[in-house]
């Protein structure tokens, strides 16, 4: 029995009605630097339940001024003009509050996207209550040790390992469905591995981010 | 602002994921949407359980987005058995949710399975406003069917175009001024216009000439008899439009490909300024390959002499080559190609017979086997033999056959001339055992349904299929209706029947998925005779004897034999679908391995790589069926 195993069963249970609504949220931004690079797409989908919800689900692109760079627009595919005909930040923010609501949220690598929203919150003067947020990174690493250590770590990696398509791959909905996917996936492995509970997969990857060097 | 829940690229990237699939694919784009946004995306882990059998009715219809999901059934003794399998696209479990019942089977992942899950609400609300939907879930297997042909004709279409006859350009094809109408010309001076100068279809144009409709002979029926619309009324009331044109530059393959596309008859020639310059039909496109099937027919039973026969023949097969082309179906085709073999072989006989002396005998040349049961495909060698009885009954059977044996030998190498192969196993009219009396028959036959040995079994798929082509019927019919009623009286020899039936298992594996064997030359294939259509022609011919049944038709066995022993009508009709389908690939492989030369050993082997995605769906299906019908010859002949 690994630590995992351990970890995972150690948990008390939560009955099934308090695990309630879940949300993976994924963000896209004009550069990799989470400190300096603009907030520019939102997306997400919630997981009620057993599965994803395709029915509740959000995506948002903020309006943008005008940008000295354009190079990131390959990536993220949301070009200046769709940049300057988004939503007002304020709008978008705020609805994107009102769609997380009171729910923990979901995402791969979250310490980016984290960063990239308290900053546009606090830009915009918008209260912002965080959730605690659960990284499916540290989470899969944990799980799948073997394809952890062989190299697979990006969630490109991951998605190719569990056969999983994406529709729609830098578009921060497209993302979030992905992202769903793999932890309904990691979800299921978890339970086999002793709990599916959302506190226990919540250590698991916080401990395996201790261990790990992620 | 924009909408931003729900999101909107989630909900089409759902949706696009499900349009590959039939029925989603034919359906508008709001019922799609309905199910993506009713739907929730669940997860099963590698052998979890979907849907186990319960009573109460199932709630929820299942899109498989990824992986594959396999349903067992639970025998009486807790044995669980895999039965079939489910791939990407596919829908369960249908029959429970249309019959609003619990599932009877266990749906289990057979990997990483992703599903779309939605209500069975939404399930039901779509089966009323959706017509597609509605007519996927209740023809399942039709519905597959249905797509396979329609592609088989467009790849003939596209394949047409490459062939030199059909590059012949429209302007080539319509000579002559054309004939045509005024959109104000009463009815009834249409129709006599076409009449008299003998048309198929008439368009209708406007005083610069320039095309308004058309007006053809298969619309008569539908647009004016039924509906009653009086003949004096102007052809353009009834008159189709807007009408198919393409220029005089187009080729006989461009017309071809319309034809199909849209499927229609007949396309409106334009020439200069539009004006039209003619009307090119179905006819005149196939005419540029000489052949009909009428024409044929009447060619073989005029024939003067064997030669005549020999090309007559060589035009079947290659008439054949291209209705199977076409998509034509398959048992439509195979009664065709049965019908002019049957004619070829008359005549054949009327040919070789002034040479013999046959005085003071009753003679019946009987088809045997795929000729018996009128389902010959392309490929196909002689099974035959004559049945015989003397007037003067003190001649010896030996006797008369000494005066046969010459006759039936000159017609077996006539045959073997006009391309139909003599018989390896020497079942043939020449072969001194299959050229017999009435009695010798009946005793033959007595002989292996009291026995029941493999000898016997295997005879028995040859000679109990046999049929009447020529001469005195009177003795085919009394050899039938003997053997019948001695058949069914022996249930030991209908069980015999069926072990030995029940041998050609279908090569689904143990996954539900085709498994392919590797023939001698390493390709890997289906063999579709041993596996596909034996089978089921062997299951027909059981039920046939056991209910009494005289006629040899696979089909036309399974659907008078079938409510006799009580098989549910729908199930029946899955049979013949599944037989039909597999009879049409077959042919299909002839007709490739025969275009690419020679049909050599294989003829009837499917390689497994040459089967398109939908047509190894429907194999997979079909044979799922042959799997039912096996399982109702277990039940009904139990071990």
């Amino acid at each position: 029995m690994n630590w995992i195993s351990r970890l995972l069963g150690r948990e008390p249970a939560e009955d099934a009605a308090s695990v309630g609504r879940l949300v993976v949220v994924d963000t896209e931004t004009s550069g990799l630097d989470p400190e300096r690079d603009d907030l520019l797409a939102i997306g997400a989908v919630a997981i009620d339940g057993e599965g994803v919800a395709p029915e509740d689900s959000f995506e948002v692109v903020l309006r943008n001024e005008a940008k000295r760079d354009a190079s990131n627009v390959i990536v993220h595919g949301i070009g200046l003009q769709a940049q300057a005909l988004g939503t007002p930040p304020e709008v978008a923010l705020t609805a994107y509050r009102d769609y997380v609501g009171r729910s923990r949220c979901i995402g791969f690598h979250t310490d980016f996207d984290r960063k990239v929203l308290r900053r546009a919150f606090a830009a915009h003067g918008i209260d912002f209550d965080e959730r605690p947020w659960l990284d499916l990174a540290p989470l899969a690493g944990a799980l799948h040790p073997d394809s952890y250590r062989s190299g697979g770590r990006s969630l490109d990696d991951w998605l190719a390992a569990f056969n999983i398509g994406v529709a729609a791959r830098h578009n921060a909905a497209g993302d979030a469905l992905a992202t769903a996917e793999l932890f309904l996936r990691l979800r299921a492995d978890a339970a086999r591995q002793g709990s599916r509970e959302f506190k226990a997969l919540l250590a698991a990857a916080r401990q395996q981010k201790w261990l790990g060097a992620d | 602002m924009a909408r931003t829940t729900p999101a909107p690229t989630v909900l089409s990237g759902l949706k696009q994921a499900l349009l590959p699939h039939a029925p989603f694919s034919a359906m508008a784009a709001d019922d799609v949407e309905r199910i993506v946004r009713a739907s929730q995306i669940r997860y099963f882990a590698p052998g979890e359980v979907i849907l186990a059998p319960a009573n109460t009715p199932s709630d929820s219809c299942y899109v498989i987005r990824q992986g594959i999901v396999r349903g067992e059934h639970k025998s009486p003794d807790g044995v669980s058995s895999p039965e079939w399998e489910l791939a990407a696209g596919e829908m369960f479990p249908l029959g429970a949710l249309l019959a609003r019942r619990g599932v009877t089977s266990t749906y289990r992942a057979s990997g990483d399975v992703f599903c779309l899950a939605f209500p069975g609400t939404v399930f039901h609300r779509l089966l009323e406003i959706s017509p597609v939907f509605q007519d996927f879930c209740t023809r399942r297997l039709a519905h597959l069917l249905d797509l396979s042909r329609a592609r088989m004709q467009a790849e003939y279409a596209a394949s047409v175009t490459e062939q030199r006859g059909l590059a012949t350009p429209l302007s080539a094809l319509t000579r002559n001024t054309p004939v045509t109408v005024a959109p104000q010309t009463p009815i009834v001076d249409a129709l006599k216009t076409m009449e008299d100068r003998r048309i198929g279809s008439v368009p209708v144009v406007d005083d610069q000439a320039q095309p308004l409709g058309i007006f053809t002979r298969q619309d008569v029926i539908g647009r004016i008899v039924l509906p009653a619309v009086p003949l004096s009324a102007p052809i353009a009331d009834v008159m189709s439009k807007p009408v198919l044109t393409l220029s005089a530059n187009a080729t006989a393959g461009d017309a071809a490909l319309m034809m199909a596309r849209h499927g229609i008859r007949h396309v409106v020639v334009t020439g200069e300024g539009g004006r039209v310059s003619g009307v090119v039909s179905e006819r005149d496109l196939f005419g540029l390959q000489r052949l009909s099937v009428r024409e044929l027919a009447s060619a073989i039973r005029r024939a003067p002499d064997l030669g005549s026969l020999v090309q007559a023949a060589a035009d079947v097969r290659s008439l054949s080559h291209a209705l199977v082309a076409q998509g034509v179906a398959s048992g439509q085709l195979t009664r065709m190609i049965a019908s002019l073999n049957d004619q070829l072989t008359v005549r054949v006989l009327d040919l070789v017979k002034p040479a013999h002396d046959l005085a003071g005998l009753a003679v019946c040349w009987l088809g045997l086997g795929s000729e018996g049961r009128s389902e010959q495909t392309i490929a196909t060698d002689q099974d035959n033999g004559l049945v015989f009885v003397a007037q003067d009954e003190s001649t010896t059977s030996d006797a008369v056959r000494e005066r046969l044996l010459p006759f039936a030998r000159a017609v077996n190498e006539a045959l073997d001339r006009c391309g139909y192969p003599l018989c390896k196993g020497g079942v043939m009219a020449m072969n001194p055992r299959w050229c017999a009396s009435l009695d010798e028959w009946r005793a033959a036959f007595w002989q292996w349904i009291d026995r029941g040995d493999p000898d016997s079994l295997l005879a028995s798929a040859i000679f109990f299929d046999f049929r009447a082509l020529w001469g005195e019927g009177r003795l085919a019919e009394m050899l039938r209706s003997d053997i019948s009623a001695h058949a069914q009286a022996n249930p030991r020899f209908l069980k015999q029947m069926s072990d030995n039936a029940l041998r050609n298992r279908p090569p689904l594996n143990w996954f539900g998925e085709l498994s392919a064997q590797a023939d001698a030359g390493g390709v890997e294939g289906i063999d579709l005779k041993m596996s596909g259509s034996v089978p089921i022609v062997d299951g027909a011919r059981i039920l046939a004897l056991a209910s009494g049944v005289t006629t040899t038709n696979t089909v036309e066995r399974l659907e008078q034999a079938g409510p006799k022993v009580g098989v549910r009508p729908d199930e029946i009709r899955g049979w013949i679908d599944a037989f039909e389908f597999v009879q049409m690939l077959r042919l299909r492989t002839q007709h490739r391995k025969a275009s690419d030369g020679g049909v050599e050993g294989g003829a009837n082997v499917a390689p497994i790589a040459e089967l398109s995605d939908l047509d190894r769906r429907i194999l997979k299906e079909a044979l799922r069926q042959v799997r039912r019908l096996q399982q109702r010859l277990e039940a009904d002949y139990p071990g």
